[in-house]
């Protein structure tokens, strides 16, 4: 059995692998055991960063989040007739 | 609060050496551990179904089964809430395994169409099955990005779709002799 931490293009770890054998990749670091607190930690110079680059959240307003303020705004757009504003 | 039971073991079709099963429910927690009979790691995975709490939220309702050791499984996701998520779980323990690899795997965002990939020992892909499972990590774009595609790419390849937003990904490739 072999462990694996994967990097993506910035050398970030985005993935722990345990694989039932080798495989040879220049995004694959052989690591010791199945290791999550690898995840997002930079390897360079053969060693791992101290900080963690988690993924930034990059969601725009859901579809839902808009239908509800759609919604929000013709109540009170009704509102205001009825009561005659 | 989470409640995990078993419904059954043993038995199952000559390819089937244990089959456990139950029913979760998870609601404030972001978290449960689910004690079961002990089994075999390398020759064993875990499958789940979950009927949403209905925030249309993956922080929510996306959620990761993970085999954690021989006598339990943990259900995760992003954030408690107090909406309720029932969860069915399966643990499948096989006979006639070759070969059981598995990972967690940051899927980035990314346009629908388009995939993360990771590297695995060679299998052969008429003999095995992916299972897998999720859970967002940096925000929510709707329940849309809780459809997401596992498959075994290649013989050296497995592929995870990518969503509308990043998620955090457990694979699971079982090779049968």
């Amino acid at each position: 059995m072999k462990f694996y931490a994967q990097l993506n293009e910035n050398n970030i770890c985005i993935g722990i692998s345990q694989l039932s054998g080798e495989v040879i990749k220049d995004n694959m670091i052989e690591i010791q055991s199945f290791d999550n607190d690898k995840l997002w930690r930079k390897y360079e110079n053969k060693a791992w960063s101290t900080e963690k680059f988690e993924p930034q959240s990059t969601a725009p307003i859901s579809e839902f989040e808009q239908l509800k303020a759609e919604q929000q705004e013709l109540s009170d757009t009704v509102a205001e007739i009825l009561l005659g504003v | 609060m989470g409640i995990g039971y078993l419904t059954g073991q043993g038995g199952g079709g000559s390819n089937i050496k244990s089959f456990q099963t139950g029913a979760a429910v998870i609601t404030n927690l972001n978290t449960l551990d689910i004690a079961i009979s002990a089994i075999d790691t390398s020759k064993s995975v875990i499958r789940i179904w979950v009927k949403p709490a209905g925030s249309n939220n993956t922080d929510y309702e996306a959620i990761m089964a993970k085999i954690t050791s021989s006598t339990q499984i943990n259900l995760s996701r992003k954030t408690a809430y107090a909406g309720v998520n029932y969860i069915q779980w399966e643990v499948i323990e096989f006979n006639n395994v070759k070969s059981k690899q598995s990972g967690d795997l940051t899927v980035p965002f990314g346009t629908a169409g388009t995939f993360q990939t990771t590297a695995i020992s060679s299998v052969d892909v008429n003999k095995s099955l992916i299972f897998g499972s999720f859970k967002a990590i940096a925000g929510d774009t709707g329940i849309a990005s809780a459809l997401n595609i596992f498959k075994i790419s290649s013989a050296t390849e497995v592929s995870i779709s990518k969503a509308g937003q990043s998620y955090s990904a457990h694979w699971q490739v079982i090779e049968f002799k």
